[in-house]
């Protein structure tokens, strides 16, 4: 009978230990920069976080991904957001890179458009204007009539960053605001070409036709194995003796509940 | 009598803490997610793509991603955690030994197969061998006419890959044999754009990975050995490179080491290795 007691006593002490750590009155930090790409990510896994640690005071800003990782390393924020591989020079013994969510640009079409498949060369050529006619890579005889987002777009930026190595659209592009809006347009003109991140591809639908790039298709597969040439890959990098409240959110943003956040915002989760 | 009494209690509290352990994970979101990343040489990367993807495929529960920065990243990540697969087209270096080392991890590598690169020039060009000797001067700069190795009274154009390349890594350490630097007359470029600088100028040299050796430039031979999958698996070609995969020592996860068996599997990815241009293991 004493043992019984002794047993149960244990029992009810460990329930407590647990019960009392999840309700530790004290205030916690946390701040996380960097991608301004992710920052929609961002947000709705802190909104998720919060949720959960009612005493987790979270703050994320923008800033770009590398800003956000000098910023790491000066321990003047915990978390950076990064959309893109750490450069040598960035990655050290303390850098810890947690891959998070792949997406990815598409090259989208008006569904009549004879062509299916471009090389990432030809995307360059079309973009930069060195390609104006269709039949210049198999299609009508046609002028190619290019579509891109506003200046300052993020999509914008990624869309010149990874499939123009860096360079900008052709001046003669019409000028977009939005991803709905471009489907929009390339949806209406068989000679349009334009791109959508990942996001709003689901809502364009069948009204524009997706391209493949280099004769692989974009589907989820191919974005997780990074085949698909223009892919984003989505990371936070923690760095040396990273807080309690760094580490808790990067399991939040890997645990199951975090990554069907990632998924419910069009982007492809990674677990 | 009160032994068996007792050991009930506590085999039943222990069944009930177990419940209750478990119940808090799966309501704190923690339900098993199954995701898999493998992070490293670009050299492997090719092939890891179609064979993470024809795993996806037949493991739909399973999500694999497949990540560049170079076999040192690969490896560091493994160790860290946040990769379960390090690609690798070098051995583990003494310093990432020593992290392991420091973590507490062991490491084990599994090969799956050889890459190569070959040099080439145009077609016309009357050299066809070299030593590797000569390519490590041509490419220092200290040799910069081809009439110095049998060729034409004309300047040797250089032609590199990226350095971000596994290519370039393998042209590095086997022909400038890792010390000697490569001149900065080298111009850098694509395999496209390489392969199209060969075919429209005589007095260009340049490499290729094997798979990328295609019509309109000539390969040359090494020390009379010609680079082809059979004299590069019979090691006679100079220029080869073993690659494979780290992991983790004992990892628990049945779908790594089913990974590893399709990477070895003659009809996966031995295959899918030969369709990318790179030396399988037989």
């Amino acid at each position: 009978m004493r043992k019984c007691i002794l047993i149960l006593g244990a029992f009810v002490l460990l329930i407590a230990a647990i019960g009392g750590c999840k309700s530790d009155p004290k205030y916690e930090t946390l701040l996380v920069a960097g991608s301004t790409e992710m920052l929609p990510y961002t947000k709705a896994l802190v909104k998720g976080l919060s949720k959960k640690r009612k005493n987790l005071l979270i703050s994320y800003d923008g800033g770009g991904s590398t800003p956000g990782i000098i910023a790491l390393k000066r321990k003047a924020i915990d978390v950076a957001a990064v959309s893109r591989l750490l450069t040598d020079d960035e990655d050290d013994a303390y850098t810890e890179s947690f891959l998070i969510a792949k997406s990815c640009i598409a090259i989208i079409v008006h569904p009549d458009n004879p062509v299916k498949n471009m090389t990432t060369e030809q995307v360059y050529e079309v973009f930069d204007g060195r390609s104006q006619n269709w039949k210049a890579i198999g299609g009508n005889d046609a002028p190619i009539r290019l579509f891109t987002r506003k200046y300052g777009s993020y999509t914008r930026k990624a869309f010149q960053k990874i499939a123009m190595d860096g360079g900008v659209v052709h001046d003669s592009a019409l000028r977009i605001e939005s991803g709905k809006e471009m489907a929009d347009a390339v949806a209406e003109d068989p000679d349009a070409i334009g791109y959508l991140p990942l996001y709003d591809i689901a809502k364009a639908g069948d009204r524009v036709s997706l391209l493949s790039i280099n004769w692989v298709r974009m589907d989820k597969y191919s974005i997780l194995s990074g085949r698909y040439p223009f892919t984003r890959s989505f990371y936070y990098v923690l760095y040396h003796k990273p807080p309690d409240a760094a580490k808790a959110f990067l399991r939040f943003a890997l645990s199951g509940e975090g990554q069907k956040i990632i998924e419910e915002m069009d982007a492809v989760r990674v677990r | 009598m009160r032994q068996r009494h007792t050991g009930n209690i506590i085999f039943k509290t222990g069944r009930l803490l177990t419940w209750l352990v478990w119940l808090i994970c799966l309501m704190s979101g923690t339900a098993w997610a199954k995701g898999i990343l493998f992070k490293g040489s670009l050299a492997v990367l090719p092939v890891a793509q179609l064979v993470a993807e024809a795993y996806m495929r037949e493991n739909p529960s399973v999500l694999i991603s497949v990540d560049g920065g170079g076999t040192a990243r690969g490896i560091k990540a493994l160790i860290q955690g946040t990769a379960q697969v390090g690609m690798a087209s070098v051995e583990i270096s003494d310093e990432l030994k020593h992290f392991a080392d420091e973590k507490g991890v062991e490491l084990v590598f599994h090969k799956i197969g050889h890459d190569s690169v070959i040099p080439v020039v145009h077609p016309y060009n009357p050299v066809y061998s070299l030593s590797l000797e000569q390519l490590r001067q041509a490419y220092a700069g200290t040799i910069s006419n081809w009439k110095e190795i049998g060729g034409k009274d004309a300047p040797i154009e250089l032609l590199t890959l990226s350095r971000l390349t596994g290519s370039y890594d393998v042209w590095r350490g086997y022909v400038m044999t890792g010390e000697t630097p490569m001149t900065p007359d080298a111009m850098q470029c694509s395999e496209e754009r390489l392969h199209r600088l060969i075919r429209g100028n005589p007095n260009a040299i340049g490499y290729l990975p094997i798979k990328s050796v295609s019509k309109g430039v000539r390969p040359l031979s090494i020390n009379g050995v010609y680079g082809n999958v059979s004299s590069i698996m019979a090691g006679k070609f100079p220029i080869r490179r073993l690659l494979g995969l780290y992991v983790r020592k004992g990892d628990p996860d049945p779908d790594i080491r089913e990974l590893v068996r399709y990477f070895r599997d003659p009809d996966i990815g031995q295959y899918l290795m030969k369709s990318k241009g790179m030396i399988p293991l037989e």
